[in-house]
C-alpha cells in the first residue's frame, strides 16, 4: 500500500493484490488435476497377454464336422489346431472346435469384462474358414474395448495365412 | 483524503486472506504432486515387477512360465526389492494355484495379465497372473 495515497485507493491495492493471488492460487491449483491413467496401453497389453496365452495352449480331442464325417485333430498349440481345421477346404463345421476356445477364454479373461474372438483362414483363392466365439457378454456397440491381433502364415503353398484377433472390453 | 478506519481493515483482511489463500494452495500443490509422484513411482514398480516376473529367464522359456520352475521358487524378493508384493499365478485347466510374497499393505496397485504354462515338453495350459504392489 501506498503510504501517500491512503483511503480508498488503499482498498483498491488490496483488492488488486487479492486478485493476483487468487488467479496464483488458480493457476497452482489447476494443475493438480488428476493424472490421466494408461488404460488403453494397459488394456491392449493384457488382450496380448491373454491372445498369445490361449494361441500357446495345448488343445486335445478337438473335433471338426467335415464332409460329413467327425474328425479328431491331433493335439496341439490352439494355433495350430486353428490352422488346422480352418484351412480345410469344402464344406467344414468347427462348430464343435467352439468350446474348445471358449473353455480356454473364459476362465483367462476378467469376469467382468466380455470379448469377442475370430479366426479366419485366408487365401490367394479367397477366405476358406472362420471361427467367432464370444464370452461373458455379448458384444457391446460402443465403449472402450482393447484389441490384440496374431498373423500365422501356413506351409500350404498357397499363401495362406490364419489370422487371429480379440477384443476385450469392460462391461460397465 | 484520509481513510476511514474501516476501509483500512477491510485492505489489511484482503491482504490477509491474499495471504492464507497463496500458502494454502502451495500446501495443497506440494502434498498432491507428492502423492501424484508416489503413485506413479508405484505403478512404475508394478510394471517393472509385472514385466521381470513373465519375463525371468530363471521362471520360463520360449514364452511360457515353467510349471517346474515355479515349483521350485520359494519367492521373487530379486525382483520386488523395497517393495511389499504379491504374484499369484493360477491354472486355469487344473485349478493349480501358485503364490509369491508376503502379501501387499498401504496403498496399493493389481495388475493383471496371462501366460501360458508349460508342463515337461509337451502340455501348455493356460494361466492368469495377478501382481500387486504395495507401499
Amino acid at each position: 500500500m501506498r503510504p501517500d495515497r491512503r483511503g480508498s485507493l488503499a482498498l483498491l491495492d488490496a483488492l488488486l493484490f487479492l486478485t493476483v493471488v487468487s488467479a496464483a492460487s488458480a493457476l497452482l491449483l489447476s494443475d493438480l488435476a488428476p493424472r490421466a491413467v494408461d488404460v488403453r496401453g494397459d488394456g491392449e497389453r493384457y488382450a496380448r497377454a491373454v491372445l498369445q496365452t490361449s494361441l500357446a495352449t495345448t488343445v486335445e480331442g478337438a473335433l471338426i464336422l467335415a464332409h460329413g464325417q467327425l474328425i479328431l485333430l491331433d493335439p496341439g498349440p490352439l494355433a495350430e489346431i486353428l490352422a488346422d481345421a480352418l484351412a480345410r477346404p469344402g464344406r467344414v463345421n468347427v462348430l464343435p472346435l467352439l468350446w474348445k476356445v471358449t473353455a480356454s477364454l473364459n476362465p483367462l479373461v476378467r469376469e467382468d469384462w466380455g470379448y469377442l474372438f475370430t479366426a479366419a483362414v485366408t487365401s490367394e483363392t479367397g477366405p476358406r474358414q472362420h471361427l467367432t466365439a464370444v464370452g461373458h457378454v455379448p458384444f457391446p456397440a460402443g465403449g472402450d474395448n482393447f484389441a490384440a491381433t496374431a498373423r500365422f502364415p501356413l506351409a500350404d503353398g498357397d499363401s495362406s495365412v490364419l489370422d487371429v484377433a480379440l477384443r476385450l472390453y469392460p462391461r460397465t | 483524503m484520509d481513510a476511514e478506519p474501516h476501509e483500512e481493515l477491510f485492505a489489511l483482511a484482503a491482504v490477509i486472506a491474499g495471504f492464507l489463500l497463496l500458502l494454502g494452495s502451495l500446501g495443497l500443490a506440494v502434498e498432491r504432486g507428492r502423492a501424484r509422484a508416489e503413485s506413479k513411482r508405484l505403478e512404475e514398480d508394478l510394471a517393472a515387477l509385472r514385466d521381470a516376473f513373465l519375463q525371468d529367464g530363471q521362471l520360463s522359456e520360449a514364452g511360457c512360465l515353467e510349471a517346474e520352475a515355479l515349483n521350485r521358487t520359494e519367492d521373487l524378493d530379486r525382483l520386488a526389492p523395497s517393495r511389499s508384493y504379491e504374484v499369484r499365478v493360477t491354472d486355469t485347466a487344473t485349478g493349480l494355484l501358485w503364490t509369491f510374497g508376503g502379501g501387499v499393505h498401504g496403498d496399493t496397485r493389481v495388475s493383471l495379465s496371462a501366460a501360458c504354462i508349460r508342463y515337461g515338453r509337451s502340455l501348455v495350459t493356460p494361466g492368469r497372473v495377478s501382481v500387486a504392489v504395495g507401499e
